[in-house]
């Protein structure tokens, strides 16, 4: 079976940090596209949340110094040879070493362009720095969140404002493509992350302000899905690190759901006498707290995975809530191939390999693009100026010895913690290969 | 490019709506004359179900065409109905499409060049595909939940249908790519592809499953109880709520930034001497004096300016707080009416509704 690869000779030339933007040149990279991140020396990089991320995985990475004058002639000469040229760094950085969108669309009108911000271009909080919390507070996640008489509280995911802006480059991005290919014309594209998680909100937003008021359903419930929560389960494993901390999710949409629920807590013994198995949604609304409490008293009989498994079987939906400990072990994620190992070129942590996840699509009849490890910063200067810009061996050696051009060695990976909490049990789950020492 | 989108739900009614503001945005044109034009064009096929709520739907649905289609009574009328098109985006799955008299099979025979996204919950193959699933259960078994919420309670499933948003989104980039792709390469076999919303939100939260499995660090859900940390990260200003989100600056420094001199003390507070780079380092560090020491004077600080002036004077410094936002100051933004501001919807019921623009702005002009 042969790679899906539909962006097969997309050039990207991406000047890219942290994560929104590494993630989508990452989905571009995975769909088949060349991208080329341009980081610049002696920059203070991070290698465990570079390397836990994996957005850098595959991707070549040159080392430019932008300050020099050669360094700027390189990375337009670059940029000309492009589909397309995207940025994450502050807006006005770019511009002012001579890489704005305008300058270079101007030299080259097919050429797409992308700028990832924090808050997007133009207006007031333009150039404000942000990180991915940052916007999904300014874009609405926070308060959403919390109940109404709550202090707003953040999610439980750092990088989850940085991936879905990443998913969204991705998206502008190939439609971009896809529009050059009927109008000859490239595009110019400014992406603003707050504004990313406020669309992915459009639901409750547009709810809010079509009856002027926030909603007052408390999290968890939805008036379409009657009962519906997430309830303490058994622990399955009293080893386990997380093993007070197991759930179950249960929700119910139709009548007929409700009765196979009924019928599923009888055979549980547990007592029904404050509930009616006829009721309908609306008297289930009214009796949720009740119900509650008994689908607490069920989460309690078993683990979650045995427990969602015998719900499902007689129709009642029902699925364990993750963890990070046993995401990676998920039955769907395995059986669907989610996670690949990826194998470092020297073991990092004690073993050789860890999982990463792949293009998250299954397509018929073909397979994805393999992950490969990171690069390190400047390991292809000399294979991409050849390759781009025909340079030869003693023009790339010259940009060396001015400084333009740099190297740096692959960073040795530490622990995070400097009292590491390592779970040999869960890598011996996952297959995790030691490399023979023992962190 | 047209687009026939077959919906149950939120997630490829999700896919349709990008691709539509798409349309709408690269053409300029108004919904009827996207048809005429040559841009994406999105037209609808409602199965019943869940998507119809409210805001929701009309901010989901409202660029399409609705079409009402009834199952092809021949073979020739069920090919006549998916010719023009060259994406199908379901979430109905293989029984929604069997009401319609089709199969993924059939729709490939009627069609060759067809270009097919399936989004479920739980994906058309796998371990839980005979599963019954929805939002808050891919979100259940995607992740992101569990680490969300407050500390000893339930986890909290996101708002706004999060999970099935997302797989919309990538629904969405998988109808273009897949027509893209055909006409890039030599490659003109269509395809089918499968998207599951676990799958797709599990992404969001890889870097702690990766973590994980790196060094047995996990992330825990939000404590009531601010005791044995520096400071709330939220906290009510003069007009509003405050994010407050300083990477990795030293304690003394956002101290004597926001008037609390008489904690600056060096050896009043400690950084934590466990996480050697953790994000939240001011947050999770230890701290003497506690948190109820100062926790007045900090409510009082923060309290004594706008919101938008703290943000505006930590951006000075390089630091990343922000004003917490709830819909009615999204729409009033001045950073979303610099960017165009939000879209107003026709809507019978609602003749001023607006509803969130495209996260990005586009302009082909050099």
């Amino acid at each position: 079976m042969k790679a899906w690869l539909p962006l097969k000779g997309v050039r990207v030339l991406s000047f890219e940090l942290a994560f929104a933007l590494p993630a989508g040149t990452k989905a571009l990279y995975d769909l088949g596209a060349e991208v080329v991140r341009v980081t610049p020396p002696a920059r203070e990089v991070e290698p465990y949340i570079g390397i836990l991320d994996g957005v850098f995985q595959g991707k070549s990475c040159l080392s430019i110094d932008l300050t020099k004058e050669q360094g700027r002639s390189v990375a337009q000469a670059l940029a000309k040879k492009a589909d397309i040229v995207c940025s994450n760094f502050r807006p006005h950085v770019l511009h002012k070493y001579g890489l704005g969108a305008q300058t270079l669309r101007e030299q080259h009108p097919r050429l797409i362009t992308l700028q990832l911000s924090g808050y997007g271009t133009p207006g007031p909080y333009s150039d404000y720095p942000a990180f991915g919390p940052s916007t999904e507070a300014a874009g609405g996640l926070n308060r959403l969140l919390a109940g109404p008489d709550e202090i707003p509280i953040r999610i439980g995911s750092a990088v989850f404002s940085d991936q879905l802006a990443g998913r969204y480059a991705a998206l502008a991005i190939v439609a971009a493509l896809a529009r050059r290919r009927q109008t000859g014309k490239g595009q110019s594209i400014d992406l603003s992350m707050t504004a990313g998680i406020t669309h992915m909100l459009g639901q409750p937003v547009t709810e809010a302000l079509r009856t002027g008021q926030m909603s007052k359903v408390p999290a968890n419930r939805d008036r379409r899905f009657v009962p519906q929560g997430v309830y303490r389960a058994a622990t399955p494993d009293a080893k386990s690190g997380l093993n007070n901390d197991e759930w179950v999710a249960i929700s119910v949409e139709t009548d007929k759901q409700w009765r196979a629920l009924y019928d599923l807590l009888a055979d549980a013994k547990i007592n029904l006498a404050q509930i009616d198995r006829d009721w309908d949604i609306d008297a289930r609304w009214q009796h949720h707290d009740q119900i509650d409490a008994l689908l607490n008293e069920l989460g309690q009989q078993e683990g979650k995975d045995n427990l969602a498994e015998r719900l499902q079987s007689v129709g009642v939906p029902a699925a364990p809530v993750r963890t990070t400990a046993d995401q990676a072990l998920d039955s769907n994620v395995r059986a669907r191939q989610m996670l690949q190992m990826v194998k470092h070129r020297t073991p990092l942590l004690g073993y050789v390999a860890h999982p990463h996840p792949v293009l998250p699509w299954r397509i018929s009849g073909r397979t994805r693009r393999r992950l490969t490890p990171n690069h390190h910063p400047g390991e292809d200067n000399a294979r991409v100026l050849k390759d781009w810009l025909q340079m030869n061996a003693a023009g790339i050696k010259r940009l060396y010895q001015a400084g333009v051009l740099h190297e740096q060695a692959e960073q040795e990976l530490k622990p995070r913690r400097r009292r590491p909490n390592y779970d040999p049990e869960h890598a011996q789950k996952l297959g995790l290969i030691e490399s023979g020492s023992t962190p | 490019m047209r687009v026939l989108e077959i919906s149950k739900s939120a997630a490829a009614g999700y896919a349709g709506c990008l691709l539509a503001e798409l349309g709408h945005q690269s053409e300029g044109h108004s919904q009827s004359d996207v048809h005429n034009q040559g841009g994406i064009l999105v037209e609808r096929i409602a199965v019943a179900g869940d998507s119809e709520s409210m805001g929701g739907g009309l901010f989901l649905h409202h660029r399409k065409i609705v079409r009402s289609l009834t199952a092809p009574k021949s073979a020739t009328a069920a090919a006549t109905a998916i010719e023009d098109f060259d994406v199908i985006v379901e979430d109905v799955g293989p029984k929604g499409l069997r009401s319609l008299g089709w199969s993924y099979r059939s729709l490939r025979l009627l069609h060759p060049k067809l270009v097919i996204v399936s989004v479920s919950p739980f994906g058309l193959k796998g371990a839980y595909s005979h599963w019954q699933g929805n939002d808050f259960l891919a979100q259940a078994v995607g992740g992101v939940m569990h680490t969300s919420g407050y500390d000893g309670e339930a986890p909290m499933a996101l708002p706004g249908e999060a999970a099935y948003m997302i797989a919309g989104l990538h629904a969405a980039s998988a109808a273009l790519t897949g027509v893209f792709g055909a006409s890039n390469t030599s490659d003109q076999e269509a395809v089918h592809i499968d998207i599951s919303a676990q799958d797709t939100f599990m992404q969001h939260w890889t870097r702690h499953v990766a973590e994980y499995a790196y060094s047995g660090v996990t992330a825990k859900r939000s404590s009531r109880d601010p005791e044995g940390l520096h400071y709330r990260h939220t906290a009510m200003a003069r007009d509003g709520w405050l994010y407050l989100l300083a990477l990795r600056e030293p304690w003394q420094d956002l101290a004597a930034f926001l008037g609390l001199g008489e904690f600056l003390q060096a050896d009043a507070f400690s950084n934590d001497t466990d996480l050697d780079d953790s994000i939240y380092t001011a947050a999770t560090a230890t701290s003497e004096p506690p948190w109820s020491a100062m926790e007045e004077a900090f409510n009082t600080t923060v309290a004594s300016k706008s919101k938008y002036q703290w943000f505006a004077e930590a951006a000075e410094l390089g630091w990343t707080f922000a004003p917490l936002e709830d819909p009615f100051e999204i729409a009033d933004s001045p950073q979303v009416a610099a960017r165009g501001g939000m879209v107003s919807v026709s809507d019978p019921a609602s003749p001023d509704l607006q509803v969130p623009p495209l996260p990005f702005r586009i302009d082909e002009e050099t």
